[in-house]
């Protein structure tokens, strides 16, 4: 039979080892998750992407990592911290005394033994009276069938519980944090991002030779684009490129998997400039596809078009770029030569049929600069700012204020039929789907086999009124923001 | 030739040797006295830890039967002294008086009623307070002086003392200050109707009841004092100790960890001989136990018999009839919660 003292010294460090491990537990799944937040950021930013279509720009998300790792470090910090707070608060004799005494009844015989016979206080053993042979003898058949190991286990379930509540706690932070960082992505981005996954995927299948080229070039490209340095004609230049490789891979691709697919549409790739700057506008043949024979090739396709859509809108932004960069050359011409270039737009590849050609007069969806000079007087957002209006609530007693709010076309008002070059808004049926009789598989409808254009269509309306009629259709100021 | 060696007795025989006593005492006095097992037990608890006792009750209820017997069953001397507006200090502790013998005249001491092993104070409130304390001072001295001279009264010196809480016009509270000087005050209710009918057995039939003296009168102080070292070797563990701090600190306004009810309703809280009190009990509660430390269950017994009399209830407090002993219950169920 040991001492007494010495099963309370040997339960101590069971104690100590047990509050060591409880501690870790508690910070195990919150470092666990900003770690695999840390190190997936990259992964998670292009889900965003994909499912949200916001991301975390570079710098930011790096700024953004650095912290989550640095969060990390202090996390392993706290937790080694705690664990040797816990380790040497738990390892205290007098405490482990207190626990066996209330694991096995004791009626505190066991904490007043050990408070005369502590080792770490030598005084305490003159704290002891005649009496203290009867309470040695009684603690002695107190601890005779203890056993610390069976006594003192490890009970991981609250911990983890506990555990998991700060990590989703850590997680909420972090989320809010990144959707603070989070900013819709530039076309140029969204290019990047398609065609890393437009290679990804090509590599994932068993490609052929020019398919792996493509790929490459692909994610050359995309790594242009990224590229600070490099010039924006250059990055056109690629990017053009690019696009024509993938029309003529899609071209070969649709020749071999379909043998009735009808790929139809033209296009024409027109650029000019007017007067002596140098005006680009650039064009992809529209190419809708369609036909009921592309099989499952339907998503891909889409994926393909939404591809091309964002090539053609990064084309774009990037000959803004161009061109601002050339305007600086083109004000120095002006002044001798009177002529100017206005940036083209490009060409809506989801448009069926032929397109007119960019000849520089098209009606392009305005930066909010020019959108904001064509506002009525006084209704610039600027102005408007500070007035919130009623936020369409009228409930409070605040009623809208009359004013010369911009408003839109109901349907019919302005004639029967609507010109889509002065549209600011156009809803389009797209082609739907339907699931194969019995098969299981997604198919093309054939009684919808191509988008609808337009059958709701709301151009801006020109004029404006001094105060609009109760009966107008006021844009509500709670959406006034969202007008671009 | 020398003595022979005294026989060294163990611990665990000395313990039972307290309980046994205990438990004769007890049941000596429960012969005479019906119910109040509480009561008898605080009382002879209070014995045991060289304390006083206040024991409050409206007339009728046996405070002085019991205290009688107790005297009775321990084999000591008793003395009642009945306190009345009119009594003088020297009516309590004696004074000199002028003696003649073989023609010379001197003074000599003339003991007072105090000199007892137990006194019984009977309506101690009736008394002035100038009589009062020198009762009080007597309890916490154990010892007189009168003219000069000290006399020491012969340990145990037990006062038990009987407070009548109605009829109170011409009384004389208890000042708080003496009031501390007492280690508990019990309050004696009145009978169950079963306990009643006991009493009425017992006091109207032929037979009278009578206890048998536990000790030789003339061992009997010795022993009682053995009874009380021992009850002082029982040891109490450190966490006991901070327990019976964080006690007094939680009834103390403005002490460490006080309750809201206790700034809101009292004016002063217990003093040390509180504690002292609190650890005593406890250490006697433990002996009855057959142990040799004291537990949680052992102070938390005594908290009520030993600081209900030393709060000092504010204007608050009695006006909305807010009794300390609701506040001493208040306060240990917020520690055993926070324990």
């Amino acid at each position: 039979m040991n001492s007494p003292i010495e099963i309370i010294l040997r339960t101590s460090k069971r104690l100590a080892r047990l509050a060591v491990i409880r501690t870790l537990l508690y910070s195990a799944l919150p470092l666990t998750v900003t770690l695999a937040i840390a190190f997936d950021l990259d992964l998670l930013n292009g889900l965003a992407l994909d499912h949200l279509g916001y991301r975390i720009d570079a710098v930011p998300a790096h700024l953004f990592q650095r912290s989550l790792l640095a969060l990390a470090l202090v996390q392993l910090f706290a937790a080694g911290l705690f664990a040797w707070r816990a380790s040497s608060h738990a390892g205290d004799f007098m405490r482990t005394a207190e626990q066996i005494d209330r694991y096995i009844g004791g009626r505190q015989e066991i904490v007043t033994l050990a408070t005369v016979s502590d080792p770490g206080r030598p005084k305490a053993a003159g704290m002891r009276s005649p009496l203290f042979p009867m309470l040695w003898g009684r603690v002695i058949s107190y601890l005779e069938a203890f056993n610390p190991r069976l006594a003192f286990t490890l009970e991981p379930r609250e911990p983890l519980v506990r555990s998991s509540i700060l990590a989703v706690v850590a997680v909420i932070i972090m989320s809010t944090a990144a959707f603070a960082l989070m900013s819709r992505p530039t076309p140029a981005q969204s290019v990047i991002r398609r065609l890393q996954l437009l290679a990804n995927k090509i590599e994932a299948s068993t490609p052929s030779l020019a398919q792996q080229q493509l790929a490459a070039a692909a994610r050359d490209v995309a790594k242009d684009l990224t590229n600070p340095k490099l010039p924006p004609q250059e990055k056109l230049a690629e990017l053009r490129a690019l696009a024509q490789e993938l029309e003529k891979s899609q071209k070969q691709h649709l020749g071999a998997s379909t043998g009735s697919g009808n790929s139809s549409g033209g296009g024409t790739s027109s650029g000019g400039g007017d007067g002596t700057g140098r005006g680009s506008g650039s064009g992809n043949s529209g190419n809708s596809q369609t036909g009921a024979g592309a099989g499952n090739g339907g998503k891909a396709n889409q994926q393909m078009v939404e591809l091309h859509n964002d090539i053609a809108k990064a084309q774009m932004k990037l000959e803004q770029q161009a061109n601002s960069g050339n305007n600086t050359t083109m004000a120095r011409n002006d002044s001798s030569k009177g002529a100017g270039a206005a940036a083209k737009p490009g060409i809506n590849p989801n448009q069926p049929g032929s397109q007119n050609s960019s000849n520089g007069r098209g009606q392009v969806p305005q930066p909010k600069t020019l959108a904001n000079s064509r506002m009525p007087a006084g209704q610039s957002p600027s102005a408007r700012k500070g007035d919130r209006g009623s936020m369409g609530d009228t409930h409070l007693g605040e009623f809208p204020k009359p004013g010369n709010y911009q408003r839109f076309y109901k349907l019919g008002e302005h004639g029967a039929v609507i010109s889509m070059r002065d549209a600011r808004y156009v809803t389009f049926q797209v082609p739907t789907e339907i699931d194969a009789e019995g098969t299981g598989a997604i198919v093309p409808d054939k009684n919808h086999p191509q988008a609808v254009t337009p059958y709701t269509n709301a151009p801006l309306k020109q004029e404006r009124l001094p105060v609009s009629p109760d009966e107008q259709q006021l844009v509500p100021p709670r959406y006034r923001e969202l007008i671009r | 030739m020398g003595a022979a060696p005294k026989q060294e007795i163990s611990p665990v025989d000395r313990v039972a040797e307290f309980r046994r006593s205990f438990a004769r005492a007890e049941a000596e006095i429960a012969k005479v006295i019906v119910g109040h097992r509480e009561v008898i037990r605080k009382l002879l608890t209070a014995l045991m830890t060289g304390g006083h006792v206040l024991i409050e009750g409206v007339p009728g209820l046996g405070k002085t039967l019991l205290v009688k017997t107790a005297a009775e069953t321990l084999g000591l001397s008793f003395k009642r002294i009945q306190f009345t507006p009119d009594l003088m200090p020297s009516d309590i502790i004696g004074t000199q008086v002028l003696t003649e013998t073989d023609g010379r005249r001197e003074f000599s001491f003339k003991a007072g009623p105090i000199f007892a092993h137990v006194v019984l104070g009977d309506e101690i409130n009736r008394a002035t307070p100038k009589t009062q304390s020198a009762v009080l001072e007597a309890m916490e001295e154990r010892q007189v002086t009168v003219f000069g001279t000290t006399y020491a009264l012969e340990p145990p010196f037990f006062v038990l003392a009987t407070q009548n809480p109605i009829e109170l016009e011409g009384t004389y509270p208890l000042p708080e200050a003496q009031m501390d000087r007492f280690l508990f005050k019990v309050v004696m209710g009145a009978p169950k109707p079963e306990e009643l009918r006991e009493i009425l057995n017992r006091t109207t039939g032929a037979v009278s009841y009578h206890p048998q003296p536990i000790f030789e009168q003339r061992h009997a102080p010795a022993k009682i004092e053995e009874l009380k070292q021992l009850a002082r070797e029982v040891m109490v563990a450190e966490p006991l100790e901070r327990y019976i701090i964080s006690i007094i600190g939680a009834v103390t306004p403005g002490g460490p960890g006080t309750l809201p009810e206790v700034s809101q309703y009292l004016r002063f809280g217990p003093s040390p001989r509180g504690a002292q009190a609190l650890i005593l009990c406890a250490k006697v509660n433990a002996l009855l136990d057959g142990r040799a430390s004291v537990s949680y269950d052992d102070v938390n017994d005594a908290i009520l018999p030993s600081l209900r009399h030393r709060l000092l209830r504010n204007f608050q407090a009695e006006a909305e009839n807010v009794t300390a002993e609701a506040i001493l219950e208040q306060a240990l169920k917020r520690l055993k919660r926070s324990s």
